[in-house]
């Protein structure tokens, strides 16, 4: 209900916004907004560093915690099995500022740990902040860290509620641990994967704004300027509300319309679907 | 089920809110007040100035204060036209003009019930043109800080280091070549390492100024008789006619010799990706000294413990004999925008610009920086002369931020005021440091005002901007660690003109013109 | 052949072994290293000298976290909201998600795409705060509590729970018996589904724990303020004098900004993260499904 009341809000992404006038007086500008933003000088480059990070991030962190999850639920001891989940999933708290601040420290090219270590082995020292090319590994690579542990705790509580009976049924045929993994575990989170996959594939165009922003600099700009990067310097230019209104609009139809296309092959092959 | 358990849980909300609504306060007239505040500021109900204030003006004063998140707040306030009252800084311009039937026009407010404010705009005229918006409406009114220096970056070089090596200290760009490359081979700090890092400077990683911001290398422009405006835009003036820097054959130039001091290791490798706290730290190593020349807001704040070892050293040339600059600019020093606005939806007007008026009071104007009387602030012979109480910790600035408004405050400091104020040590050797500019000021005209753009303007050039600020970072950086600024120069000043450096060039000029009108 | 399973087995333990190893490895040595970091003097953090153990030990960002005098009430604050707005979630997404996984469920279809559409397409946040303000809901704890309590992706992750782990079997068994639909629910598809609705509490008590933006836009009053805000109130007193604010031992202050950074790391998280052990024992395998078939 809080999510439909103020639905007429979108209006604003047609409109020549102005708060005094409020969203069903201000006057009309069609799609003016829409045009300026895919017309716009950034456009393509724009979609194509969103787009790529984010399939990036998704083909590289989408499947790690499957493989956790099936990981911890082979580890017998509880004590165990509980220390590790917390300590792995702990990250997921960590603020983005300090993410990004612990990766400077860790990165710096005089004195941090993986530089002073790939010296040591005879590397060369490389200011891995400042290349273009690194960007998206880094984004990725600090996003697998931080989300990974928490993200499997979804798939965990799918195989807690196997049923014990299949296991033993398994093991009387004969069955070992790869084919347990096989036959009874992966089955029993197809849906949950498949549902998440969708969801994800829904949210590829959001790429996080606060990271992103965070790790930019002069020298990586070329692959680190993202849609919400952008649509926040321009903002920063000039209070356009309908302006971003209407990127923003643009990004949810994108996303909303890849996410029904996957829901329909989804649907087509597996028979699962979100609705 | 969602429904009606939310219509439920919202009628006992509002019971809540009903019950906890202060009971009714007789007739005194009360007005809500929405405040940035530095976080450092303790709860404005407890400031004892800003109570007589508001009890002179027989006005009860709802603040609400804002310490982190102010921007998301303003956003929201402003478009949903929930508004309160009054605004207490924090709004830009823009968030006036595109609102501005939401603000209040002040003019004849104050020319009827506010004689501080006025002898303010009467002593200092740009205080008033600084605010007066494009359609000549006076929406916000001005601070005017004390005790403020002329510029806000100082360069810092090592004497310690100059002395140990017998060099003198370098006034052209060819001398600081040698002094930098002195500095990175005779390892000055004696321990033995190359760690010495013989330039540095804040290049706004992770924030979205770039090297344009504060504490930036290019206020060595002014070697080439050019300097900015701490605007973050990069412009000036030259006889009347606006002009980018950025687009120029002196920051080409600059841009060259950065690049030869970059091939040669005298820069610090991570200029472009450090952050700020990484910068401060480099310079503050508790084992050795590592800097050799950089840029901050003074010795002491830039160096900590090291404070001592350095000199402020005076603008160098580009050539022998020529004359260098250094970037001043008193008005942004100095003075603050929209430190406080009334909007439409207050329903006592007259009562509220009378407070504020208070505000701009001698008195109260020196205890809104540096904190309340007696405790912060001694008032001599009842405001013949005022004393700054220096801070029990030696840290003037956290008393000052924790007692006072300081930088948020509406406030009038006059010449006046500062003749009989006698300061704390730390205000001293900041203004000192700052004395070695004073004859390399630019000329005021040249200096790109404090201006006004009209929302049209704002709507032409927003995209522009942001397109070219982020080209021009983008090409600092690459230049400066590729050199290929010659060949790149005649499609780099092409690609501007395509991304619309003419429109902000022509909007810029207009409001230049309109200032001086 | 058994003898091919136990070398298979073993393989798969050992690769299980491994990747626990690596997981505590990679993520512990950086927590390790922001504990470290916390009671380090800041500028041997930053000139990259602290790996092991701490440098110039010191108290003092934890002293300046701990004497913010709102720091207790936005931490009461935030428990009453984290532990009121967790349980009101459950209350508001369990339920739906039970019946949009059922079959036999009418508008299944419709709803369903009602929810997710909202996923991608909202109002914005100007109109969500008017309708917040007219129903009256600003500037109470009850927005803190309410607003933001049914979530979709919560809704979808337990629907897609039910789906695969109650058989309709279930329900068409326990029907012979003469139990009815609420019935059902409460007696047969909660205590099955444990798992999933420890996962979705937890998810809720993290989300609410850390809900900054709500406060920031809905509260007015101090006094309501949760532990997100005073945390970031902290955080950004060490950060306005880049702009040139300051002057004098600014930079001391600015320092003490990592300290503090890292200091509140652990002050915000370590009490939501102590709650996983305890919901762990609802991960038990096959709860009781294999007793109600039985």
């Amino acid at each position: 209900m809080f999510n439909y009341a103020p639905m007429y809000g979108v209006l604003m992404a047609f409109e020549n916004f102005s708060p005094v006038k409020g969203i069903l007086g201000s006057p009309w500008a069609g799609l003016k907004y829409f045009d300026r933003f895919v017309h716009s000088y950034q456009f393509s480059a724009l979609f194509v560093n969103t787009l790529g990070l984010s399939l990036y991030l998704l083909l590289a962190s989408f499947p790690l915690p499957i493989i956790l999850a099936l990981t911890f639920n082979r580890v017998r001891g509880r004590a165990a099995r509980g220390a590790i989940q917390t300590i792995s999933y702990a990250p997921h708290f960590i603020s983005v500022v300090v993410v990004v601040s612990m990766m400077s420290i860790l990165l710096s090219p005089t004195s941090g740990l993986v530089n002073l270590l790939s010296q040591s082995l005879g590397g060369k020292a490389v200011n891995y902040l400042a290349e273009p090319s690194w960007f998206k590994t880094l984004y990725v690579a600090s996003d697998i860290w931080q989300h990974t542990g928490w993200n499997s705790i979804i798939y965990f509580a799918a195989l807690s509620a196997i049923d014990p009976e299949l296991y033993d049924a398994a093991k009387v045929d004969g069955a070992g641990a790869w084919l347990q993994v096989i036959r009874i575990e992966l089955p029993c989170l197809a849906p949950t994967i498949v549902v998440l996959l969708i969801l994800n594939t829904g949210s590829i165009i959001n790429v996080g704004f606060e990271k992103t922003y965070l790790m930019q600099n002069a020298l990586n700009l070329s692959s680190s300027e993202v849609i919400a990067t952008y649509v926040y310097k321009v903002g920063l230019q000039s209070l356009q509300y309908s302006y971003s209104a209407a990127i923003g609009l643009f990004t949810n139809v994108i996303s909303f319309v890849l996410l029904a296309a996957v829901n329909l092959f989804a649907r087509r092959v597996g028979g699962a679907s979100l609705w | 089920m969602n429904r009606s358990r939310l219509i439920a849980l919202a009628a006992a909300a509002m019971a809540a809110a009903a019950l906890l609504a202060p009971a009714s306060l007789g007739a005194q007239t009360s007005i809500r007040v929405l405040a940035e505040v530095h976080a450092w500021t303790k709860d404005l109900n407890d400031i004892p100035y800003l109570q007589r204030a508001a009890a002179a003006a027989g006005l009860k004063v709802d603040w609400e204060q804002v310490r982190a998140g102010w921007d998301e707040k303003k956003s929201v306030v402003l478009a949903s036209g929930d508004l309160p009252d009054a605004f207490l800084s924090g709004l830009t311009d823009q968030d006036i003009i595109l609102n501005a039937d939401n603000f209040v026009d002040l003019a004849p407010l104050v020319d009827k019930y506010a004689p501080n404010i006025k002898k303010m705009f009467q002593e200092m005229p740009d205080a008033k043109r600084i605010s007066v918006f494009p359609d000549g409406k006076l929406y916000s009114l001005p601070a005017v800080r004390p005790f403020r220096p002329d510029s806000f970056n100082v360069m810092l070089i090592n004497q310690k280091w100059l002395t140990k090596l017998g060099m003198k200290a370098p006034t052209t760009l060819d001398e600081l070549y040698k002094v930098l490359a002195a500095f990175k081979a005779k390892d000055p700090n004696g321990n033995g390492k190359a760690d010495e890092i013989p330039l540095d400077w804040w290049a706004g990683a992770g924030s979205n100024a770039g090297s344009r911001g504060l504490f930036s290398v290019l206020s060595l422009l002014g070697a080439y008789g050019i300097v900015d405006d701490f605007s973050n835009d990069l412009v000036a003036a030259k006889d009347g006619k606006v002009t980018f820097l950025f687009a120029r054959d002196e920051y080409k130039e600059l841009v060259k010799f950065l690049n030869k001091c970059w091939a040669a290791g005298l820069i610090n490798p991570e200029v472009f990706t450090q952050d700020y706290s990484s910068m401060m730290a480099k310079a503050q190593r508790p084992d050795a000294s590592t800097v050799g020349v950089t840029f901050g807001w003074t010795a002491t704040d830039r160096m900590a413990k090291w404070a001592d070892d350095y000199a402020v050293l005076p603008p160098v040339a580009a050539k022998p004999g020529m004359k260098p600059l250094w970037p001043t600019n008193v008005a942004r020093v100095k003075m603050g925008t929209n430190a406080v606005a009334i909007t439409k939806a207050n329903k006592h007007p007259v009562e509220t610009i009378k407070w504020i008026d208070q505000l701009y009071s001698e008195e109260s104007s020196i205890q809104g920086y540096y904190g309340s009387i007696p405790e912060f602030v001694k008032s001599v012979d009842n405001g013949k002369k005022y004393e700054i109480v220096p801070a029990a910790d030696g840290n003037q600035d956290r008393q000052m931020w924790t007692n006072a408004l300081v930088d948020f405050d509406p406030l009038y400091s006059s010449a006046a005021l500062e003749a009989k104020t006698t300061v704390p040590p730390s205000v001293v050797r900041r203004m000192k440091e700052d004395s070695v500019y004073k004859k390399y000021q630019p000329d005021p005209k040249s200096i790109y005002p404090i201006v006004k753009f009209s929302s049209a303007d704002i709507d032409q050039m927003a995209l522009a901007k942001t397109d070219v600020y982020k080209y021009v970072d983008q090409k600092f950086a690459e230049w400066i660690l590729k050199g290929t600024v010659e060949q790149d120069w005649a499609g780099y000043l092409a690609q501007l003109k395509l991304m619309g450096l003419p429109t902000m060039e022509k909007l810029y000029q207009k409001a230049y013109e309109n200032y001086y009108k | 052949m058994a003898r091919r399973i136990k070398t298979g087995d073993l393989a798969f333990d050992l690769i299980v072994f491994l990747i626990c190893a690596v997981t505590v490895v990679a993520v512990a040595y950086p927590l390790y290293f922001i504990v470290i970091a916390s009671f380090s003097d800041p500028v041997a953090v930053r000139s990259g000298e602290v790996w092991l153990s701490p440098k110039g030990a010191t108290l003092e960002g934890y002293r300046r976290i701990f004497e913010n005098e709102r720091l207790w009430r936005g931490y009461l604050n935030t428990i009453l909201y984290t532990v009121a707005g967790s349980f009101f979630g459950l209350a508001v997404t369990i339920p739906p998600a039970y019946a949009l996984s059922r079959r036999d469920f009418r508008l299944r279809k419709p709803l369903n795409f009602y929810f997710i559409f909202t996923m991608f397409f909202s109002g914005g946040l100007i109109p969500t705060y008017m309708v917040v303000n007219k129903v009256g809901l600003s500037n109470s704890a009850w927005v803190m509590i309410v607003l933001w309590g049914f979530n979709t992706y919560n809704m979808i992750i337990a629907r897609t729970f039910f789906e695969s782990n109650v058989p309709s079997e279930l329900l068409d068994a326990a029907r012979i018996d003469g139990c009815g639909t609420t019935r059902f629910f409460l007696k047969i598809v909660l205590p099955v589904s444990q798992a999933v609705i420890s996962v979705i509490f937890l998810f809720n008590v993290v989300w609410k724990w850390n809900e900054y933006f709500t406060a920031l836009i809905y509260l007015r009053d101090q006094a309501l303020m949760p532990l997100q805000i005073v945390l970031r109130e902290i955080l950004l007193q060490n950060d306005m004098f880049r702009n040139g604010q300051g002057a004098s031992g600014a930079s001391t202050i600015a320092n003490l900004g990592d300290l503090i950074k890292f200091g509140i790391i652990i002050v915000s998280t370590v009490p939501v993260m102590v709650l996983y052990p305890f919901l762990q024992k609802y991960f038990q395998k096959g709860v009781m499904i294999g007793a109600v078939k039985g």
